[in-house]
């Protein structure tokens, strides 16, 4: 009787055990890669210059007169670099756009506020507004 | 009977200690608290104002206060049966270390008891975390000085 | 009168004339419950520190026994007792309600039989017609002075033992009718096997039982299948089977049994077993005592292992000694 409930304990560890497993390795990312700029179809080198990455799955980037955000999606592997790849971005970008600010980030905030832009649709000033609370906001330190 | 036959007994009769099935229950436990952490950090992210960056010090704060409450209701002694070092490493295993030493000294009042032995078992972490980060970051600054590897 | 060095008999009859014994709320799940005589529904009562409860224990466990002996707390002569909070204080603090004559003895989870030894050779002595003995643990308080806060997360590693919230004590007199009575005592020696692991106590304190088994056994001329048990205090589980397998004894198994093993049957929970000044002292006070009493008994020798550890000294490296006094006691045909 004693060993008959014993197994029974060892077969629900492992039941669950094998559960929490399959769970960890089904839920891998399974996002698609999206390439998007805001308003669309002004700024082609934006794509240009990503297209040299093979590290950046996918990107989203709102321009203005003055700014430019880009808010890229880093390969789970390459995210140690992240740092580099942003900084590598942001220098190529800056030469193409010689009068304009370029923030470049792989943070899931720029990103987020980015989509937000795009689903309203912001409009001029509006959208300088919020450009430059997303600047503010990735230039805080804690 | 010598001290070696003694031994002998001794190590005969100390059960084995499942190994393999301890650290599976640590990576486990830890691993549901780093993805309640991971889920806390979106929360911030999504809803206030806070960046990757940023985001981390309000989830450590929220998850220490969640190791609070678990830790005065009794909950955290159960989970770290489980999980051992899955629930110690984690920020919440620091804070059931100097939430459980406060209430354990509340009795010999605030100042000398609770004030006095807050740090008694975290203490050590802070001591050690300090000391580690200084010599880590003196062995970077010294490679980046010598051209190896850059900031 | 000493037989040899370290063996006393008692010729003058010393008996165990009552007991009580309060254990706290978790102790209802041990397999003796039914024994104890009053178990508290909680660790300590609101606004009580631990500390002061562990007092309560005490005081409660002697008032216990005097209530059950039918004697009046005047007519106790000297109060012998220990526990394992830092130096004695809830006895200590006890004996200041109980007002009787008192003697504070530590020898860890070996005060109990230590008490019931000194009482013995007191009521030998004719210095005393009637002595409270005993010994008490608490486990939130004693868990806070050996180890961690008693909410901080650790593993308890499979060879740890639960102190026990019990006090167990002993009302001692000379010729007590249908009691029975204290034979023989051994004193223990302090050995050292070596062990270094506070959380596990077992192996460090079973050579200091053997040791006090034998010499007792070889003192007394008599065999391990005299007796009808031979009861260790705490030394766990594990303890227990490192001591059966240091005697090569073939009756070993069955005669050397382990209050601390028993005490909280086969839960898990517990890991090895029970330890504690508390625990030997309810075990032997409770359940051996009533099977004594029944008659179910007639010889037993009961052997309180203590581990003479500090937090200090474990952490300053030091190796564990540890200790065992032994008393035997005989049930006497009724009339």
């Amino acid at each position: 009787m004693l060993i008959l409930t014993r197994k029974g304990a060892m077969n629900s560890m492992h039941k669950i055990i094998t559960v929490l497993l399959l769970f960890f390795f089904l839920s891998a990312c399974s996002d698609e890669a999206v390439h998007t700029v805001y308003p669309s179809n002004t700024s082609p080198e934006i794509e240009e210059e990503i297209k040299h990455h093979d590290s950046i799955k996918g990107f989203q980037s709102v321009v203005d007169k003055n700014n430019v955000l880009v808010a890229i999606d880093i390969k789970r592997m390459s995210r140690f670099n992240k740092e580099k790849i942003e900084k590598k971005i942001t220098k190529a970008l800056e030469k193409k756009f010689p009068d304009k600010e370029v923030l470049v980030t792989g943070d899931l905030k720029v990103k987020w506020e980015i989509e937000k832009i795009i689903d309203q649709k912001l409009k001029s000033k509006k959208l300088t507004k919020s450009i430059e609370e997303i600047k503010s906001l990735s230039k805080e330190e804690t | 009977m010598d001290q070696k036959q003694f031994e002998k007994i001794v190590d005969n009769q100390t059960p084995k200690t499942p190994l393999f099935m301890n650290m599976l229950k640590a990576f486990l436990v830890g691993g549901i608290i780093c993805t309640i952490g991971q889920l806390i950090t979106f929360f911030y992210i999504r809803f206030f104002p806070f960046t990757e960056k940023t985001a981390g010090n309000p989830t450590v704060a929220t998850l220490v206060f969640i190791a609070m409450i678990l830790t005065g209701t009794g909950l955290y002694k159960k989970i770290a049966q489980i999980g051992g070092a899955g629930s110690a490493v984690p920020v919440t295993g620091f804070g059931n270390a100097v939430i459980s030493a406060s209430l354990e000294h509340k009795t010999e009042g605030y100042v000398l008891g609770v004030g006095g032995n807050m740090f008694k078992l975290a203490g050590s972490v802070i001591v050690f975390g300090v000391l580690s980060a200084f010599i880590v970051a003196l062995i970077k600054t010294i490679l980046v000085k010598m051209g190896v590897v850059s900031w | 009168m000493v037989i040899k060095s370290g063996t006393i008999q008692f010729k003058e009859n010393p008996s165990i004339a009552s007991t009580g014994v309060v254990v706290g709320p978790m102790e209802k799940k041990s397999t003796f419950a039914e024994s104890f005589d009053v178990i508290l529904p909680l660790e300590n009562e609101k606004g009580q520190t631990y500390e002061q409860a562990n007092t309560h224990f005490i005081e409660k466990a002697c008032k216990e026994s005097l209530r059950k002996g039918h004697e009046k707390l005047e007519n106790v002569d000297v109060f012998i007792g220990g526990d394992l909070v830092n130096q004695l204080s809830p006895t200590n603090f006890a004996a200041r309600q109980l007002a009787i004559p008192f003697l504070g003895v530590f020898s860890a989870c070996a005060s109990s039989v230590e008490s019931v030894i000194l009482g013995s050779l007191l009521l030998e002595s004719g210095n005393a017609t009637s002595v409270l003995a005993g010994a008490s643990s608490h486990h939130p308080s004693v868990e806070r002075q050996f180890r961690y806060p008693l909410e901080y997360g650790t593993q308890r590693a499979g060879t740890s033992q639960w102190t026990v919230t019990a006090a167990g004590f002993a009302l001692l007199q000379k010729h007590a009718k249908n009691a029975p009575i204290i034979t023989h005592a051994t004193i223990g020696r302090v050995i050292d096997g070596g062990q270094k692991n506070p959380l596990f106590m077992g192996a460090a304190m079973a050579p200091a039982a053997r040791d006090t088994i034998e010499r007792h056994l070889a003192n007394t001329n008599s065999r391990m299948a005299d007796f009808d048990v031979i009861m260790t205090g705490d030394l766990g589980k594990i303890g227990l089977s490192i001591l059966k397998e240091m005697f090569q004894d073939e009756n070993s198994g069955v005669i050397l049994q382990d209050a601390g093993a028993q005490f909280y049957g086969e839960d898990k929970f517990f890991k090895a077993g029970a330890s504690g000044a508390g625990c030997s002292a309810a075990v032997f006070f409770s359940h051996v005592f009533n099977q004594l009493k029944s008659g179910v008994y007639k010889r037993v020798l009961l052997v309180a292992t203590g581990a003479l550890l500090s937090p200090l000294t474990f952490q300053q490296g030091e190796t564990i000694p540890c200790i065992a006094h032994a008393i035997e006691c005989r049930m006497e045909k009724r009339g």
